[in-house]
């Protein structure tokens, strides 16, 4: 990708955006010129039919006089709709965005045969990361895709799972692919260049905005063949996924949680209205049914290794040992909930929660001991 | 010393907790009438000119005609409060001779606040003014009746308290003189009067809390409670005084120096006896918990001295207020440097704190009713200073009590000894004994184990080598810091003084690596 073709791009997006030219025109455009080289000239030659697209035009010539400013890396790239890597799902909604910005080697892997996408609460409870983290970790034994929002939460513990893994995954951001945020994610973000990519329907150095996210949402859901929410409370802006999905004819599935914390309640909303109820992900439809290791370094064998770890270990603990992980399994616990209900003095399960911590088996989330 | 139309008495400005003598003369110089004092004063030494006056006149003398001059050396220091009140009005009739003092009487010094009718009035700091006259080799003092209580914990000096100027006057002159007094220390017995309720009484469940608390008090160790709110974290850090062993008779002169320099002395007069709580508000300010002014005068944290700080919502304290903490608890004084003077308060202080865990308070609760996002805790936490955090020793995570436990009568037998209050108080003494005895073996002088200062802790704490390896690999997992790690090793060291175990065992290390590594709540920014 030259550096002038994504200035061209930049240009063309911000001029279209500000004229609320919808992308179904922009597309006619972009076909016209047969992609993004054409562009100018295209746009030089149809000023004249019509005031609104003579206004495009000037427009265009302005913001590709400010698209010097912007830092690329050789990671940057633009893909405009007649592209033959365009992602071909994307192209069977109704609003596919003209212009997709990336940043990463190639977004190839979302055209693989199988590609999910994965979402939930920013605000997770433990309940929820140990799902969704154990659910994509099958995704990545079969090799598929995973796709989410790289929000905090449920979308980071996902994109986290399927780094790890060595598995590509492609994080869709409500801002320009050059902006950080959550800052946080800093890091995870750079992980994902490394191995998938991070997309965006907006151009380089646009800010998040509150509206930028249903909008997003709508990618979210245009990409993949299927749509899992692992948890979400009422009012979550994941139903707006799921609902684009449902329209989209992707398979919506949910994993249920506690009726309790409350902390599923969309989940079992979509339940409710016909979502497939997913224990493990062999009840999503059409999943791959073989495994595959896409990668065989140190870090997949390492993960496989986590994997298998608890039941290798199971077999030289104390009886004490296994009624904490027991205990553990179903909740996070303070020392003293724990002494309780195993029946132990304090010091004693002190001393168990310690050694069961030296050997991985149990860790402090949130203050709290959990399972790990 | 009384030369016609002069004389010179020595009276006692308080400086921070000490007491400086003053000498006050008065001169009848010829004029005009007048009354003038010299010497630095504040605004209540100027109005002692007013309430002299009238108290003498009140009390049946006469204020002596002619220009009466007083000077109050040294001149360079100031001075302040209404303590001269009473030596300022011995001088003016000495010296105007309305007062013969016989022959071969000693020196003697004065001190009170009068009032316009001739009354002697409790001024505070009555103890730490005897403690530096004694030093100066007066051994008679006259002051207000209402000090007695203080002034008898000091002896070799014979105190004579009065409730009039007329009944000073008298005993100036040395015609009469109150029945001489024995010098009476408070005797030991006296001071421990803390054999009352069960202090766990009032505390259902909580036995984490508990033994944290319990380790806390054996060892002097910085606590940190984090708990939802109603949970009971101030009634276990109001617990914490009774359980500590009692002052000891040096100890009680300390405190008792302190209240009475700050106004806090008991109201029944005598020392104080049982250690302090001092618990205050979160909007404390920085003057108001470390002390100051322009002279400078002791806080909150000199006050907890020998006794325990409680801050309660210690992370809705600002945070430049909190981290002026910092230097008090690593050395058990605080320096305070101002224009007029410095000084050095005592503020070796057992610190507890508590907080909420986040914003809403329900983090640590199982249920699992907390909503605050992950920046949301860190942001809450953040208000402490992660050197402060560094210096808790202990870090409890409390979670409510649930209906059943609340009605239920917390039975002392089968509730394990935690619960145990007199057991309790006894385990803590002991571990006192054991960790005094260990200090004197190298001639330590703080012999808590919070407090000691070794070059080579691991020998001097007697871990055995297994359970060095145990703490260093639990260090290694917690990245922990290397003072968060010999903390640890300290907690250890308690617990095991404890359990009166010479050395540092494995499950000794479990139980501090519990209160030592709860952070992060949170993931770690990335």
């Amino acid at each position: 990708m030259s550096e002038a073709q994504l200035k061209i791009a930049t240009a063309f997006t911000r001029a279209a955006s500000a004229l609320r030219i919808p992308h179904s025109e922009r597309a006619i455009i972009l076909k016209k010129a047969h992609g993004l080289e054409g562009l100018p000239e295209q746009l030089l030659m149809i000023k004249d039919d019509s005031p609104e697209l003579d206004a495009l035009y000037s427009r265009f010539l302005t913001e590709l006089s400010h698209t010097d400013k912007f830092d690329r890396t050789t990671d940057d790239h633009a893909i405009s709709i007649v592209h033959s890597d365009y992602p071909e799902r994307l192209l069977h909604t109704d609003q596919p965005p003209s212009i997709l910005f990336y940043r990463g080697k190639c977004i190839s892997s979302l055209n693989d045969p199988f590609v999910i996408t994965v979402i939930g609460t920013r605000n997770p409870s433990f309940y929820g990361l140990e799902v969704t983290k154990k659910l994509c970790m099958e995704f990545v034994r079969r090799g598929v895709t995973i796709v989410s929002g790289g929000a905090r939460g449920i979308d980071g513990q996902a994109h986290g799972v399927a780094v790890s893994g060595g598995s590509a995954t492609v994080a869709v951001l409500g801002c320009g692919v050059d902006i950080v945020y959550p800052r946080e994610h800093a890091s995870l973000f750079e992980q994902i260049v490394h191995s998938g990519a991070l997309v965006s329907e907006y151009p380089f150095g646009t800010l998040p905005r509150k509206y930028h996210f249903p909008a997003r949402n709508r990618i979210l859901a245009g990409l993949c063949d299927a749509v899992l929410v692992t948890e979400a409370s009422r009012f979550s802006g994941t139903l707006i996924t799921a609902g684009f999905a449902a329209d989209y004819g992707r398979d919506v599935c949910a994993v249920p949680g506690s009726i309790l914390s409350g902390t599923s309640r969309s989940c079992h909303d979509l339940i409710r209205e016909g979502a497939t109820i997913v224990e493990s992900i062999d009840d999503i439809p059409r999943i791959p049914r073989h495994i595959i290791y896409r990668k065989e370094s140190s870090d997949t064998h390492s993960f496989s290794l986590h994997c298998n770890q608890t039941e290798n270990e199971q077999n030289d603990l104390s009886k004490e040992e296994e009624c904490i992980l027991n205990l553990l399994a179903a909740a996070p616990r303070t020392l003293r909930a724990v002494s309780e209900h195993c029946h132990l003095d304090l010091r004693k399960t002190a001393l168990s929660l310690t050694t069961l911590q030296e050997k991985g088996l149990v860790r402090l989330y949130r203050g709290l001991y959990v399972r790990s | 010393m009384s030369a016609k139309n002069y004389h010179r008495i020595s009276s006692c400005a308080l400086t921070g907790l000490e007491g400086v003598v003053v000498e006050i003369e008065v001169s009848i110089l010829p004029g005009l009438p007048r009354f003038e004092v010299t010497g630095r004063g504040d605004h209540a030494i100027r109005e002692s000119r007013d309430r002299v006056r009238a108290a003498i006149r009140h009390s049946g003398y006469n204020f002596p005609k002619g220009r009466v001059v007083a000077s109050y050396a040294p001149a360079s220091l100031p001075k302040q409060g209404s303590a001269f009140d009473l030596p300022l009005a011995l001088a003016v009739l000495a010296s105007s001779d309305q007062v013969v003092r016989m022959a071969g009487t000693s020196e003697t010094a004065a001190f009170g606040e009068l009032s316009l009718d001739g009354h002697v009035r409790y001024v505070h700091g009555a103890l730490g003014r005897l403690l530096s006259l004694r030093e100066k080799g007066i051994r008679h003092v006259i002051g207000p009746s209402a000090c007695e209580g203080e002034a008898n914990a000091v002896d070799s000096v014979r105190y004579e308290g009065v409730s009039t100027l007329k009944e000073a006057v008298l005993r100036y002159s040395g015609v009469s003189s109150s029945k001489s007094r024995a010098a009476a220390l408070p005797a030991p017995e006296a001071v421990q009067d803390l054999e009352a309720a069960d202090p766990f009484g009032m505390i259902r469940g909580q036995e984490e809390g508990i033994r944290a608390c319990t380790i806390a008090a054996a060892g002097w160790h910085p606590i940190l409670l984090m708990g939802a709110p109603g949970c009971g974290k101030t009634s276990l850090a109001s617990v914490i005084p009774e359980i500590l062993p009692p002052l000891t008779v040096e100890e009680s002169l300390e405190v008792s120096k302190i209240y009475s320099v700050s106004g806090h002395a008991p109201r029944s007069g005598g020392l104080v006896k049982s250690r302090p709580f001092r618990h205050t508000h979160h909007t404390v300010t920085c003057g108001a918990l470390i002390g100051g002014g322009l002279i400078p005068s002791p806080g909150e944290c000199t006050l907890a001295h020998r006794g325990v700080l409680f801050l309660d919502e210690v992370t809705e304290i600002q945070p430049r207020v909190l981290d002026a903490l910092r230097e008090p608890l690593e050395t058990g004084h605080i320096h305070l440097s101002r224009a007029e003077r410095n000084a050095t308060f005592p503020a070796d202080f057992l610190f507890v704190a508590a907080c909420n865990p986040c914003r809403c308070g329900y983090l640590l609760e199982p249920k699992g009713q907390c909503r605050c996002d992950d920046a949301a805790v860190r942001r809450h936490l953040s208000r402490i200073s992660g050197p402060l955090f560094d210096r808790f020793d202990l870090v409890v995570s409390l979670t409510r009590v649930d209906t059943q436990e609340m009605i239920s009568i917390p039975d002392a037998d089968s509730t394990s000894s935690i619960r145990h209050a007199k057991l309790t108080k006894e385990l803590i003494s002991n571990a006192w004994a054991v960790q005094q005895e260990r200090a004197s073996r190298r001639g330590l002088a703080n012999f808590l184990n919070a407090k000691v200062r070794v070059p080579d802790p691991e020998r001097y704490f007697a871990v055995s080598d297994k359970a060095m390896t145990f703490a260093a690999d639990i260090a290694d997992r917690n990245q922990l810091s290397v003072r968060s790690f010999f903390s640890m090793l300290r907690i250890a060291r308690t617990i095991a003084d404890l359990e009166q175990h010479e050395f540092i065992r494995e499950i000794d290390i479990a139980e501090a690596s519990h209160y030592k590594a709860r952070l992060p709540f949170v993931t770690p920014q990335s």
